[in-house]
């Protein structure tokens, strides 16, 4: 088990569309849906912050803007948990390749 | 994580009744280790615990929690408290029903205006396997009562914590999905 502290000097990647997957009482929005998503969490900068499956670390803003961070290098292991730290970075769990 | 660095957690195996535990990890002095302190031992079912950290950052004197377990076995809420002599003692929120509620809570729960939120395993009749997103409210009375706000449909599996936007809405993660891809999904609920 590692962990890697997320810095914020990150380029602009992607920005997929949001679109609807079902619809209940309430409204839900498929953000993001090419495979396993294990975990999420709010920012210091108060976006919202998740690992995805092809070893970025994805992030959506309130008014809904996608972009998609490639962190990791070859061997880093796959990410699969985060959370925002009291030293104001965001932390990544990375699970064993 | 609590205050000073602390961390808190839980396990579902292990102390004197092999039921699972609750501790804490104190952060060492320069140089030195981390000690774990034994604040709670399950007895009676084996409790699968997964700790909410948002409440307790705000309240020391708290920790909230949620497990398999209950009166019905369906899973519970509940709150550890400490007290004086360091003991501390287990109050039950909410006991989930076998029928009627959806059932095992499996998310670390997220604490927003007197209201508590998380996800369980199951759904309901069709969407039964899929899991849901549920809010506990206390009511005048002092009784704590479920209102489903989401059901998810096939697999989806909910996976981790919420996140609650100031604005109301819910953040979310799935492993799996009900489409063709079986994927999992990053979601928004924006609730009516």
């Amino acid at each position: 088990m590692k962990s890697a502290r997320l810095l914020w000097t990150l380029p602009l990647l992607t920005v997929p569309e949001i679109s609807q997957a079902q619809q209940m009482a309430n409204t839900v929005y498929n953000i993001q849906a090419s495979g396993s998503y294990w975990a999420i969490t709010t920012g210091p900068d108060g976006a919202v912050w998740f690992p995805e499956p092809s070893d970025k670390i994805g992030r959506i803003t309130t008014a809904g803007v996608i972009t998609s961070y490639s962190i990791l290098n070859a061997g880093d292991g796959g990410p699969s948990g985060i959370a925002a730290g009291p030293d104001g970075a965001l932390w990544v769990h990375l699970a064993a390749q | 994580m609590g205050a000073n660095g602390v961390l808190y957690g839980a396990t579902a195996y292990g102390g004197s009744s092999g039921a699972g535990t609750v501790f804490e990890l104190l952060p060492p002095a320069a140089g030195g280790t981390w000690s774990a302190v034994l604040l709670y031992t399950f007895t009676g079912r084996r409790w699968s615990c997964t700790l909410a950290t948002s409440g307790y950052r705000k309240r020391r004197d708290s920790l909230r929690d949620y497990s398999g377990g209950g009166s019905a076995g369906a899973g519970t809420v509940f709150t550890l408290t400490p007290g004086q002599d360091g003991i501390w003692t287990k109050t039950a929120l909410y006991d989930f029903a076998k029928t009627g509620d959806r059932k095992i809570p499996d998310s670390p729960l997220v604490l927003r205006s007197n209201a508590i939120y998380g996800t369980a395993a199951t759904g309901t009749g069709a969407h039964n396997a899929g899991g849901s997103i549920f809010v506990l409210r206390k009511t005048a009375g002092g009784a704590w009562t479920e209102t489903v706000l989401h059901d998810f449909a096939g697999a989806a599996g909910p996976s981790g914590s919420l996140v609650i936007e100031k604005g109301g809405a819910i953040y979310g993660a799935t492993t799996s999905g009900p489409g063709p891809t079986g994927s999992g999904m990053v979601y928004k609920i924006a609730l009516q």
